[in-house]
């Protein structure tokens, strides 16, 4: 490299100084040309030494002087072209000529070399970052570099001759500052932060090295001023400082503690909030050995967890552990250390302790309320069982013992589909009644309450409790047992009403089969002259015959104790049944009873007998309402009719009497059990009637008769033309 | 003494124990009139004359007028007819009301032939001595009222068992004209004795002289 610059500098020294030759010739071609003698010669030759000597350094044009004097010499000395005589005047002239052309070459060489150099720092000034901006002493620019263009926009055309702290809009060489002042005195040099303004009006903060310029006689002349810009520094000046008061004050009041140990375990360092926990002050817990703040049962712990930090530097480590305050109360503290190596190469340990003593707290409570809760749980006499869409989460004691399954068994059976599929139906909670079968394969009732409900982590569960209703469903089915049994009484009751003129009304077929057996005998002992007779007498006890067992089971179905069914039957046949049941007790009552019921009302689905049952106990009530009014007015009169009520087609049944009627105070209490107005009966037949026709889907009730006497009706929903008996 | 000659009479208002008993009573060789009512009866007993002995076959539970109403209205207007009644269900108190009301029998249902038998034939048999009993009284009395009150007189104190001695004494005669009056009573009254007259006026409801004589029933 130093070698390239080098050969360059003698490529281009040769190349001038051949120049130089070239000029020398030409020169003294022009001189001999023209005749010139040695004195003029010798000026041109000195313009061209002198000229060659500002464009090549010292050494070219010094050569060349020494060439042009041994060109004078040969040329234009005389005697002309010979080198060998030599006048001492000559030599005199050739060595002035010599002299001048040196000290020529010498002071051109040396000026040329400092405008060099002052060209030179002008542009390194140029090349600097910095902005760099000169002053006379009246403070108006006389120096503008690249960088002071850079910084404020500002070319230095535009600045040149401007007053700084006008251009800048700043407080520009305020001289008169004091302390500036002094250093300035002293030194020359001086430093400040200002802030300045650019050309487009933005604000920067700069940071100005003045300079001061002095002449010989020691007066100021001029000011350098360097200005930096130091707006990105200032800022992150300003957000270090931030940071570290932030730091600073998390270290300090952050309601944690942190400790810096070192090896063995002694109290570095501790912000003033850990110390405060413990009862300390700082100063008296640093030096201290950490141990102190453990109770004596934990410290070998705490040595633990110490030494696994250090085995470890770089890693971090957590525990939970109890610290002693100085007052000997205990706190629960979380803690994290690390083994960090510092710059002295020492390890500390670096803790960040927490106290949780709270949350150890609610913990304890936590777990205390949810031993409680288990308990509560467990000893409910309900069985529990948590679910989810995939099965049984969690049950309890009860639903484990009840069901004869471990609760590990359990855990993990599915949700019945009956079970999803009630839940499905988004009705929250639901209730209903489902076997359970144990492990022994027997079943026993139970009524399930569920509710689903979402969990904070958004999981659907179903929480279900199912109380045994065994002994619930026995008293149902025993009730149901004694209703039926009630029903069966009352019924047997009213039946009983009728049928005392039951046994006239069985003894007339017997009597006529009597009779016609006797007359069949008596014709047959006459020798069965009269054949037509006989037959005629057989015939008839045939017909009886049927005729008293029709009567006997009449009574008989009526009787009988059986589950009710749920038929399509004609609410006329049963009017026709009791009518008939109902006669024999009519006539001896002098009752008459009359029947207008159309034959195509439609069905109704229900229990014949039970209805019979209704149909029978209102009858007998009409005759006995009728007892006391005279035979003429003992009439009965049997209806039915087609209805409309809330748009369902029913069927209407109404027995009229004339009797009595109803008194205002007995409608209301009518059907109420044993209310009676009679001095025989329970007072049970029309709340047992009530009963029936309302598990038929009907209604009972009583009215008034329009002259004389009271309705009692009853009305039930005709059945569906689709629905099957 | 044919069954035949006699007439039961039948009502009930049951058809076939109706048809039944007829076709009984029949076989057993009465005669028989079937009636559903007492009222059809009461028309056929008020509009027709019965010849012969007969009874009546009543059931007592009877729609309309009942079998005691007919007893009493057969009663009220003097058809004295022996009744059989019949029954399904028996009760004490409807018995002897029956009874007292002049019902021979009170059969209950389903009455046994044997028993109906027996009882038709003893209210048949009664009847028939009824007849004769009232066609004798009848006779006595056409007899009687032949007699002129001398007689009547003289006859009252022949049946108080009188002496025609004393009887001169009581009606102040002579006791040869006593004499004559009591062969004249004895004549017209064809009393073939004394006991015979007594007898008769017994039927006849003589009281001993001195009393007012009662006016007899008549059929």
């Amino acid at each position: 490299m130093i070698g390239d610059v080098t050969r360059a500098a003698i490529r281009r020294a040769a190349s001038t100084f051949a120049l130089g030759l070239a000029a020398l010739a030409a020169v003294s071609l022009v001189s001999l040309w023209i005749g010139l003698d040695s004195a003029p010669t010798a000026f041109l030759y000195l313009i061209v030494i002198t000229l060659l000597s500002l464009v090549s350094g010292f050494l070219p044009a010094f050569l060349l002087s020494v060439l042009a004097v041994a060109t004078l010499h040969l040329l234009f000395v005389s005697p002309t072209r010979s080198s060998e005589i030599l006048g001492v005047l000559d030599v005199v002239g050739l060595s002035a000529f010599l002299a001048v052309a040196a000290v020529v070459t010498q002071l051109v060489s040396r000026a040329t070399r400092g405008v060099r150099q002052a060209e030179l720092r002008a542009h390194l000034l140029d090349l600097t970052h910095d902005a760099v901006i000169g002053f006379d002493m009246d403070r108006r620019i006389t120096y503008w570099n690249r960088g002071a263009e850079r910084l404020y926009g500002w070319t230095a055309a535009e600045a040149m001759g401007r007053f700084g702290s006008d251009l800048l809009q700043a407080g520009f060489l305020d001289l008169s500052d004091d302390v500036t002042g002094s250093a300035r005195e002293r030194t020359g040099f001086w430093q400040a932060e200002d802030l300045h303004t650019t050309r487009e009006g933005r604000r920067v903060d700069v940071a100005l090295r003045y300079a001061l310029e002095r002449d010989e006689s020691g007066r100021p002349v001029a000011v350098l001023v360097t200005a930096n810009d130091i707006t990105e520094r200032k800022q992150a000046e300003d957000a270090l400082r931030k940071s570290e008061e932030r730091w600073r004050a998390v270290f300090e009041h952050n309601p944690i503690m942190y400790f810096m140990l070192d090896r063995v375990g002694t109290v570095i360092s501790v912000n003033p909030f850990g110390a405060e926990q413990l009862c300390y002050t700082v100063e008296k817990l640093v030096g201290r050995s950490v141990l102190d703040l453990f109770p004596e049962a934990d410290r070998e712990t705490a040595l633990d967890y110490l030494a696994d930090c250090l085995a470890h530097p770089g890693e971090t480590r957590s525990w939970e552990l109890r610290k002693i305050r100085r007052n000997g109360t205990l706190l629960w503290v979380r803690e994290t250390g690390r083994a960090v190596r510092t710059a002295a190469d020492d390890v500390v340990v670096l803790v960040v302790s927490e106290d949780i003593s709270q949350r150890k707290h609610t913990e304890d409570e936590l777990r205390a309320s949810e031993a409680r809760f288990r308990i509560l749980v467990d000893h409910a006499s309900d069985a529990f069982f948590l679910q989810d869409e995939r099965g049984i989460v969690d049950v309890n004691r009860q639903a484990c013992e009840s069901l004869g399954y471990t609760r590990d068994e359990l855990i993990g059976m599915p949700a019945t589909d009956q079970f999803r599929q009630r839940l499905s139906t988004g009705e929250n909670p639901i209730t209903y009644e489902i076997p359970l079968r144990r492990k022994d394969g027997s079943e026993f009732p139970v009524e399930v309450r569920a509710r689903m409900f979402q969990a904070e982590d958004e999981q659907k569960f179903v929480i279900a409790l199912a109380r045994d209703i065994t002994d619930r469903k026995q008293a149902e089915r025993a009730l149901q047992e004694a209703q039926a049994v009630l029903t069966h009484a009352t019924r047997v009751t009213t039946l009983g009403e009728v049928t005392a003129s039951f046994a006239h009304e069985l003894n007339q077929p017997l009597a006529a089969i009597a009779n016609n057996a006797n007359a069949c005998r008596a014709l047959l002992a006459d020798g069965c002259k009269e054949l037509d007779e006989l037959r005629e007498a057989l015939a008839e006890i045939v017909a009886d015959t049927e005729r008293a067992s029709a009567i006997i089971e009449r009574v008989r179905a009526l009787a009988k104790r059986s589950t009710p069914e749920h038929a399509k039957l004609r609410l006329g046949d049963v009017v026709n049944d009791v009518a008939a049941l109902a006669a024999a007790e009519a006539a001896a009552r002098h009752v008459a009873i009359r029947t207008d019921v159309p034959s195509d009302l439609p069905v109704v689905l229900g229990d014949r007998v039970q209805l019979q049952q209704v149909l029978l106990n209102l009858v007998v009530n009409a005759m006995d309402a009728m007892a006391s009014v005279g035979d003429e007015a003992r009439r009965l009169e049997i209806r039915g009719r087609l209805d409309v009520e809330d748009g369902r087609t029913v069927v209407t049944i109404r027995v009229e009497d004339r009797g009595m009627g109803l008194q205002p105070e007995a409608m209301n209490r009518l059907f109420e059990p044993f209310y009676t107005t009679k001095t025989q009966g329970m007072g049970l037949g029309l709340a047992i009637s009530r009963s029936i026709i309302e598990a038929h889907g009907g209604r009972l009730w009583a009215e008034p008769n329009q002259e004389k006497g009271a309705v009692f009706a009853f009305r039930l929903p005709a059945a569906q033309a689709e629905e099957t008996t | 003494m044919s069954e035949a000659e006699a007439t039961v009479f039948v009502v009930d208002d049951d058809p076939s124990v109706r048809r039944s008993t007829e076709r009984l009573v029949r076989s057993m060789g009465f005669g028989v009139r079937a009636f559903a009512t007492g009222q059809e009866f009461l028309y056929f007993i008020a509009a027709e004359r019965v010849d012969g002995p007969a009874c009546l076959v009543l059931d007592i539970q009877l729609p309309g007028l009942s079998g005691l109403d007919l007893q009493r209205e057969l009663a009220r207007i003097g058809a004295l007819i022996p009744i059989i009644f019949l029954t399904g269900q028996g009760s004490i108190p409807m018995s002897v009301r029956a009874m007292k009301e002049g019902a021979v029998e009170f059969l209950t249902k389903p009455v046994r032939s044997r028993d109906l038998l027996a009882a038709m034939r003893a209210a048949i048999a009664g009847d028939r001595v009824l007849q004769e009993e009232r066609r004798e009284v009848a006779s006595v009395r056409e007899r009687y009222a032949r007699l002129t009150p001398r007689e009547r007189e003289v006859m009252a104190h022949i049946v108080a068992g009188l002496l025609n001695k004393q009887i001169a004494g009581e009606l102040d005669a002579s006791e040869r004209t006593i004499k004559f009056h009591r062969a004249h009573v004895m004549k017209k009254m064809q009393a073939e004795s004394l006991a015979d007259l007594v007898r008769m006026a017994a039927r006849l409801g003589l009281e001993p002289p001195g009393a007012t004589a009662p006016v007899p029933e008549d059929r």
